[in-house]
């Protein structure tokens, strides 16, 4: 079950856990301590880009940029992107 | 590929004279893992190249040469990189000898950039990097018989306009391009010092305020809308399926279970007959040495010295070359990481990131390439702990242990003795579990770092590539453990030869025992006792005799401590000095087996034959692993650690064996 956010309703972002795997959007932020964000980042998974969720689980695969990335799903778990249907 | 080749003919460079001979230049071959790097170095170089160390580090580079016209060049090969701000050691190796800063490697003169041209918004952001370092650079745009293949469109132009660079179109798999590649290389070479400066736009964005990574990426998002169609990233809906059951546990993990299968069947299945060769090889060498001179100390030292200890090392060969052409083959194939991404979620709880099962699963080799593949795991704890368990995990060097183990305890039952294999190879995974999991409560403590990879795509492998790889590793293995098995294997030949006896030994009664009102009485001692490691056996009985050991499996344990299945021909050699090998049944086995302790009962007892495997298990009997170990965490530390734990486990273990298995045998 997703978990609710209580700022949901002033903020359109949602965490990729929170995200059905197919559903594509924007990457807003990645709130995470520098090391793991870096590591993010590194791999092509930066503010502003198209992400596509491919499938969710305890490892979440991503779509972004031409590349395919497998993350842990604690570190889904502080990525927040915008979702297509909510920028429309 | 017409549209290639006219493209290569539009951009071909006009015939120049050949760069300046005067010294060598360098040229540096740079890209993202998986962009097809080693693959433009095969093709560059032919098989010519070799890894070696950057000086001072343990990270592996390529190197080879290359003519262009009559000019060599002293081509590099850095590591695969994501970025040059990261802190892993091959980062900083690279970004060492990119800033000429690399001690023992000239400063480079050119760079040629390799990217993916399938996958660009996800490359450029490292080629704008790299564009930043002030080298002269030519891109390789690999795999473009692809991009043609699927008709989508890149401007050649635009692109090399954008990035501030020559692009040149090439397939370094079907060595496509290859020669556009080199005018360029050439001309960039004597335009030394007139190439193009970066273009505006990324300079700029280097000193953004917000995140250098996230502008670069953006950089690269713009580049690629202005050169390339929409479509040019390819992205396939199978591609997204297959993962999707490659990655879960359901189906993945069977799928993982059965490619590894396959993988350990070959190699054992395959290495057998060359092994075979290697070993009848060097028993014709050791006959004809013996034919060709007489028998005596010079004899003995070629034949137990230095063949011996050759023949001992060759024969690992073809299974550590078999079991890295597999995991090349994989690798490229792009499977190897959705594998890592099945065993992530195992080894995590035991400590481990997924990354170190690459490693692991090298380690069933041999321990001191697996040692070496661990440097793909970033998170300097993470390595570390893989690689102080590596050891524990059953490498080819047990097995001749534990097939002598099988036959004393089943003889020809081959069931029952693949049984005596399968407790091997668990109880070595057991142990370093349990050891994983101690380290990180205590000395390494911390957990793995979360999984975050890049999966590259699908792709046919090339046999090539892995056969290169193979070769390397084999040449590697030879080089770090082969120089000090050998040399080990002359030193335990003069600890077990000198001093000689004074008269020449009459071998059939040299070690007749005698049993005189129950004390033993050796009536002469043997060669081999008498000699320094015989003397030391005997010294250090008592340390071994709670474990079942006497002096001669004590004299195998210690003439094994450096390499561990020296203990086989050790045994052997002792056994045939007992003087029972019987000329109706010459296999050695037999005449272990009937070996006898002072009592006059059977030396290898079940008990004993039990606690003799477990303690080869377990213990550290490996100096080119712990010189590996050394050399990786730079401290002696971690190599003494090593060692001290894994003989304490190795005796307790076989203590207890010993013990418990004398109480139900009896």
């Amino acid at each position: 079950m997703p978990s609710v956010d209580p700022l949901s309703h002033c903020n359109r972002s949602a965490r990729l856990t929170d995200v059905q795997a197919g559903e594509e959007g924007v990457v807003e932020r990645l709130d995470l301590e520098a090391d793991e964000r870096f590591r993010l980042m590194r791999l092509g998974l930066v503010p502003g880009r198209r992400v596509n969720l491919v499938k969710r689980g305890s490892r979440f695969l991503l779509a972004t940029a031409g590349a395919r990335l497998a993350i842990d799903r604690a570190l889904a778990a502080h990525v927040y992107i915008i979702r297509s249907q909510d920028i429309a | 590929m017409n549209a290639l080749l006219n493209v290569i003919q539009e951009d071909g460079a006009p015939s120049s004279p050949a760069v300046s001979a005067k010294e060598r230049p360098c040229v540096l071959l740079a890209g993202l893992p998986n962009a097809g790097k080693t693959s433009l170095f095969n093709r560059l170089t032919g098989l010519r190249g070799h890894t070696a160390n950057f000086p001072g580090t343990t990270v592996e580079v390529r190197e080879g040469a290359l003519r262009i016209g009559s000019t060599e060049v002293y081509l590099l090969d850095l590591p695969g990189l994501y970025g040059l701000d990261g802190g892993s050691l091959e980062q900083e190796a690279a970004r060492a000898v990119i800033r000429g800063e690399a001690e023992g490697i000239p400063k480079p003169d050119a760079m040629i950039i390799v990217v993916d041209a399938t996958r660009l918004p996800h490359q450029l952001p490292l080629t704008g990097e790299l564009r930043a370092q002030g080298i002269p650079v030519v891109v390789a745009l690999n795999m473009y018989d692809e991009v043609e293949k699927r008709k989508v469109h890149i401007s050649l132009e635009r692109l090399s306009e954008e990035l501030g660079a020559h692009v040149v179109p090439i397939s370094a798999r079907e060595g496509i391009g290859i020669s556009a590649l080199l005018e360029q290389l050439e001309r960039l070479l004597l335009e030394r010092a007139t190439f193009k400066e970066v273009p505006p736009r990324l300079a700029a964005c280097s000193t953004c305020r917000g995140c250098v990574v996230t502008a670069r990426c953006h950089w690269a998002d713009e580049v690629v809308k202005n050169a390339a169609a929409e479509s040019s990233i390819l992205r396939s809906s199978v591609a997204d399926k297959v993962d999707e059951y490659c990655t879960s546990t359901l189906v993945g993990l069977p799928i993982f279970a059965g490619v590894m299968f396959l993988l350990f069947f070959s190699v054992f299945r395959l290495a057998a007959i060359p092994m075979d060769w290697i070993d009848s090889g060097f028993g014709e060498l050791i006959a004809l040495v013996q034919y060709l001179i007489p028998e005596g100390t010079v004899s003995s030292f070629l034949t137990d010295g230095v063949l011996a200890g050759l023949g001992g090392v060759v024969v690992f060969l073809p299974q550590i070359c078999i079991l890295f052409f597999g995991i090349k083959l994989l690798e490229d194939s792009g499977y190897l990481s959705r594998a890592v991404v099945v065993m992530d979620g195992i080894m995590r709880r035991f400590g481990l990131p997924g990354q170190a099962f690459v490693p692991m699963l090298a380690a069933h080799a041999c321990a001191v390439p697996a040692i070496m593949s661990s440097r793909l795991i970033e998170n300097p704890r993470d390595r570390l702990r893989t690689i102080l368990v590596i050891p524990l995990l059953t490498c080819s060097a047990r097995l001749p242990v534990y097939l002598m183990v099988a036959v004393l305890l089943f003889g020809d039952n081959a069931f029952a003795g693949s049984l005596v294999f399968v407790s091997g190879y668990a109880l070595g995974a057991v142990a370093a579990i349990c050891v994983s999991l101690v380290l990180q409560r205590s000395l390494v403590a911390g957990t793995p770092s979360r999984l975050a990879i890049e999966l590259p795509p699908y792709r046919m492998p090339s046999l090539r590539d892995a056969l290169q790889s193979a070769l390397d590793r084999g040449l590697m293995f030879l080089k770090e453990a082969g120089t000090i098995i050998l040399m080990i294997s002359v030193v335990l030949w003069a600890l077990s030869s000198f001093p000689q006896l004074p008269a020449p030994p009459a071998r059939a009664d040299s070690s007749q025992v005698v049993a005189v009102s129950g004390e033993v009485v050796p009536a002469q001692p043997s060669a081999l006792e008498y000699s320094i490691a015989g003397r030391v056996g005997k010294f250090i009985e008592p340390v071994f005799a709670p474990l079942g050991f006497d002096w001669r499996i004590s004299v195998g344990v210690l003439t094994s401590f450096a390499a561990r299945e020296v203990v086989v021909s050790a045994l052997a050699v002792m056994s045939g000095i007992e003087g029972e090998v019987s000329e109706d049944d010459p296999g050695f086995i037999n005449s272990l087996r009937r070996m006898r302790r002072p009592d006059g009962s059977l030396l290898f007892d079940i008990p004993t034959a039990l606690s003799l495997l477990v303690f080869f298990v377990l213990a550290m009997q490996c100096l080119p692993t712990q010189v590996m170990t050394y050399r990786e965490t730079r401290s002696l530390r971690w190599p003494l650690l090593q060692f001290g734990w894994m003989s304490f486990m190795a005796y307790g273990a076989a203590f207890v064996t010993y013990q418990l298995a004398s109480i139900f045998v009896g």
